[in-house]
C-alpha cells in the first residue's frame, strides 16, 4: 500500500469511528485517545484500535498520516483551494489528535465553526478527547474559550456548561501535574460565566479533596486563593463592616493546611499557600496580628525541631522553613528574633 | 529528600563547548526536510530567531550562511493583514511577528524592504483591546506574552507611540499578583517566571518598572533556585534550563542578579550540554534543541558579564574571564546582543539596587 493510500485509509477508519459515536461517549465515559508504541507494521492489519471507549493509533503510522495531512492542509492554504468542508474537518481532526500544537489546524476548525460546519457541542467533545492524550495544551484550552465565548454571545448559557468545564479542567489537571493551562482555564470560566456563592463553595470543596491527593500542585492552591478572592468580594459587598466571617474562613484554611503539614512537612506548595493565608489575615484583620504571630512562631519552632528529628527529608524541610522565616521578616516585617 | 530536583553528576560536562554548539546549530539549520522539522514548522520563525541569536552571541553567524533564504521566507510569511506567520502556509501571529522583526534586526535588514513595516504596525495596533491587552492573533486569545510581543516589536521599529501605552501597561499590572509580586498570563492567573519576564520586559520598555514591588518579586525569583543550582519557573516544578534565562533576565531587569548563586547555576547550565552533539537540553542528559541552546548561552552571558567578579576559586575566575571574551553581552529585555540594542539606541529602564 502506498503512503498516501495508507494515510487515506487510516483517516477513513478514524472518521468512521467518530461518525459512529457522534457523542464521542460510550458506556457513559468520554472517548480517550493515545498513540501506542508499535515499531513496525507486522501484519496487514489496520493500525486504528478501538477497545470500549479507548481509541488508539499504532505509532508506526503516525508519521505517514501527519505528513500526508500536513501537505494537504498547507496546499489548501497556499492555493486558497476551495476544499470540501468535510475533508478539512476529517483531516484537522486526525492531525490534532496526533499533534495538538499545530495552531493552524485549530484555526481551520475555528473557521469551520464560524461557518456552522461544526457544532459547538461536537467541537467541545473533540477538544476533550484530544486533552486525554495531551492535557497540557494552550491551544486546546484557548479553542474551548473561543467556543464558550460563542455560546455566551448567542446567550446559550446552561447550568451544565460551567460544571462541564470544571470537570474537564480538573480531569486535565489530574492527567498532567501543575497544569498551568488547565487551572488558568478554570479561572477564565468563572471570570466569564459569572459566579455564585454556590459555585464557589462547591469548588472550594472539590479542590480541597483534590489537593489532599495532589499535595505538590501549587496551581491548585493558587486556584483556591482565587476562589477566596471571589468569596471576599461577595462577603464585602453583602456586609461592608463585618469581615469576621472571612477571618473564620481563613482560620479554617490554616487549620486544613496544618493538617497537611503534619503529613507532608517538606512541600513548597504548602509553604507558599501558608504565606497567602498569613498575608490575608494580617492585611484584613490587623487587630489579630499578635495572635497570628504567636501561632506562627509555634509552627516554626515545631517544624524546626521536627526537621532535626526526621532524618529522611530534614534538609529540604529545613531549607523551606529558613526561607519561610526570611519571607516573614521581609514581607510581614515581623521581628521573630525577639520572640 | 522530596525536593523536585535533579542530581548533577560529575561526569556531566563542565567546560563551555562553544564550537560544538556552533556546529550543532549550523547542522540544525541545514536540515529542513526531516519529519521532525515538518512537525515543528508551526514555530519555525521563532526557531530561526533562537538559532540565529545563539550564533550571534558566540559570533558564528557566518556558519549559517543562508541569510537571503531567511529574508525571502520572512517576506513570504507576511500576510495581507501585515502579520507574520511561523512558516509559509501558516496563519499570522504576534509571536512570529516579533521573531521576524528580531531576525531582521540581527541581519540589519529592517529597512531593506523585506516586509511592509507600516502594515506590521497596523497589524499590531489592530490586536490591542479596549482594556489595553493584546490578542495573539485575530482569534482573540489574551495573554501578557502578547503584550510583551507588541511592545517589543514596536520598540525595535521605533514606533512604540502608535499604541495606547497607558492602557497596555494598566493591563500588564492587572496580571500582577500581590502575594508574591509575580505575574501570570492573565488577571488572576498564577505567577510564572516566563510571564514575569514578559511583564517586566513590557514595563522596562515603557519606563514603568517603578510600579512593582521589586524586592518581593526578586525574592520569589531567587527562590526558584534549587539545590542542584538549576531554576524552575513555579513552585515544585523541576529545574529547566530555559528558566536560566527567564529568571535571570528578570532579576537583571530588577537589578538583583546577584541574589542568585552564580557558581551553582553555572554548574547546572554547563551540565545541560551534550558533549557529543553539542547544544543544550532542558535538564542534564536530555535531548538538546535550539530553544534551550539559546537560553543556555543567554544565561551564561548574563552570569559572566553582569554578575560582578566574585568567584569561588581561581579556576572559575580563569574560566569566566575566558568566556567573557567569546560570548557577547546579551540585553536582558529583548534577548538580543546588547551591541545591536546600543546601535539602535532603544530606550529601556533597568532598576538598580
Amino acid at each position: 500500500m502506498s503512503d498516501s493510500s495508507l494515510a487515506e485509509r487510516i483517516i477513513h477508519d478514524l472518521t468512521a469511528i467518530f461518525n459512529r459515536n457522534p457523542n464521542m461517549y460510550s458506556h457513559c465515559e468520554p472517548l480517550e485517545f493515545d498513540v501506542i508504541p508499535v515499531d513496525c507494521k507486522l501484519q496487514n492489519k489496520c493500525p486504528v484500535l478501538v477497545v470500549d471507549h479507548r481509541l488508539a493509533l499504532e505509532s508506526w503510522c503516525v508519521q505517514h498520516v501527519f505528513t500526508f495531512i500536513y501537505a494537504k492542509i498547507i496546499d489548501s492554504r497556499l492555493n486558497r483551494l476551495k476544499l470540501a468542508n468535510d475533508k478539512l474537518k476529517e483531516w484537522t481532526r486526525v492531525i490534532l489528535l496526533i499533534n495538538p500544537d499545530l495552531t493552524l489546524a485549530w484555526n481551520i476548525r475555528k473557521e469551520l465553526v464560524e461557518s456552522n460546519c461544526i457544532s459547538i457541542a461536537e467541537e467541545l467533545k473533540l477538544s476533550e478527547v484530544i486533552l486525554t492524550r495531551k492535557a497540557k495544551s494552550p491551544d486546546n484550552f484557548f479553542h474551548r474559550q473561543f467556543l464558550l465565548k460563542k455560546l455566551l454571545k448567542e446567550n446559550i448559557i446552561e447550568e451544565n456548561i460551567v460544571s462541564n468545564e470544571l470537570r474537564v479542567s480538573l480531569d486535565a489537571a489530574s492527567r498532567y501535574q501543575r497544569n498551568y493551562y488547565a487551572w488558568a482555564h478554570r479561572i477564565w470560566v468563572l471570570q466569564n460565566f459569572g459566579t455564585s456563592l454556590n459555585i464557589i463553595n462547591f469548588d472550594l470543596n472539590v479542590t480541597k479533596h483534590w489537593v489532599e491527593s495532589h499535595i505538590s500542585d501549587y496551581s491548585a492552591f493558587h486556584y483556591r486563593q482565587f476562589l477566596y478572592s471571589l468569596l471576599l468580594d461577595i462577603i464585602s459587598a453583602q456586609n461592608n463592616d463585618n469581615l469576621s466571617e472571612f477571618v473564620n474562613i481563613m482560620q479554617a484554611e490554616l487549620d486544613f493546611l496544618n493538617g497537611l503539614f503534619a503529613i507532608y512537612p517538606d512541600h513548597e506548595s504548602l509553604f507558599m499557600h501558608r504565606r497567602y493565608i498569613l498575608q490575608q489575615m494580617c492585611n484584613l484583620f490587623p487587630e489579630q496580628v499578635n495572635k497570628v504571630k504567636e501561632n506562627e512562631v509555634n509552627f516554626i519552632d515545631t517544624s524546626v525541631s521536627q526537621s532535626y528529628s526526621n532524618s529522611v527529608s530534614n534538609q529540604w524541610q529545613f531549607e523551606l522553613i529558613r526561607k519561610h522565616t526570611i519571607w516573614i521578616k521581609r514581607v510581614l516585617k515581623w521581628d521573630l528574633d525577639s520572640e | 529528600m522530596l525536593t523536585k530536583d535533579v542530581e548533577i553528576k560529575d561526569e556531566y560536562p563542565k567546560e563551555f563547548l562553544l564550537e560544538k554548539h556552533a556546529q550543532y546549530l549550523a547542522n540544525y539549520a541545514k536540515n529542513k526536510d526531516g519529519y521532525e522539522q515538518i512537525t515543528l514548522e508551526y514555530l519555525r520563525m521563532s526557531g530561526i530567531y533562537w538559532g540565529l541569536t545563539a550564533m550571534d552571541l558566540i559570533d558564528r553567524t557566518s556558519l549559517l550562511g543562508h541569510k537571503s533564504e531567511i529574508l525571502e521566507l520572512i517576506k513570504q510569511c507576511q500576510h495581507e493583514c501585515g502579520g507574520i506567520s511561523s512558516s509559509v502556509g501558516h496563519d499570522p501571529h504576534i509571536l512570529h511577528t516579533l521573531s521576524a522583526i528580531q531576525i531582521l534586526t540581527i541581519y540589519d535588514a529592517i529597512n531593506d524592504n523585506v516586509i511592509d513595516l507600516n502594515k506590521v504596525v497596523t497589524y499590531i495596533k489592530s490586536l490591542q483591546q479596549k482594556d489595553g491587552s493584546f490578542f495573539g492573533d485575530k482569534w482573540g486569545e489574551i495573554d501578557v506574552r502578547f503584550s510583551f510581543c507588541a511592545i517589543a516589536s514596536l520598540s525595535l521599529l521605533n514606533r512604540l507611540h502608535e499604541i495606547d501605552i497607558n492602557s497596555a501597561i494598566s493591563f500588564v499590572m492587572k496580571c500582577n499578583n500581590l502575594i508574591d509580586g509575580g505575574f501570570g498570563s492573565r488577571p488572576g492567573s498564577e505567577s510564572h517566571a516566563g510571564l514575569v519576564y514578559c511583564a517586566l520586559g513590557a514595563l522596562s520598555l515603557t519606563g514603568q518598572l517603578d510600579r512593582i514591588n521589586a524586592d518581593l518579586l526578586g525574592w520569589w525569583l531567587c527562590e526558584r533556585q534549587l539545590p542542584s543550582g538549576g531554576l524552575n519557573g513555579r513552585p515544585e516544578k523541576l529545574p529547566d534550563l530555559c528558566y536560566s534565562w527567564w529568571v535571570l533576565a528578570s532579576l537583571q531587569i530588577l537589578g538583583r542578579l546577584h541574589w542568585i548563586d552564580r557558581n551553582k547555576l553555572m554548574r547546572f547550565i554547563t551540565a545541560c550540554q551534550d558533549e557529543e552533539s553539542g547544544g543544550f537540553s532542558d535538564r542534564p542528559g536530555n535531548l538538546v534543541d535550539p530553544f534551550h541552546t539559546l537560553f543556555g548561552i543567554a544565561g551564561i552571558s548574563l552570569l559572566i558579564h553582569e554578575y560582578g567578579d566574585s568567584y569561588d576559586s581561581e579556576a572559575t575566575a580563569v574560566q569566566m574571564t575566558k568566556l567573557k571574551s567569546c560570548v557577547k553581552l546579551i540585553n536582558p529585555v529583548l534577548c538580543m546582543p546588547q551591541c545591536l540594542i546600543d546601535k539602535l539606541n532603544i530606550k529601556m529602564q533597568l532598576l538598580k539596587l
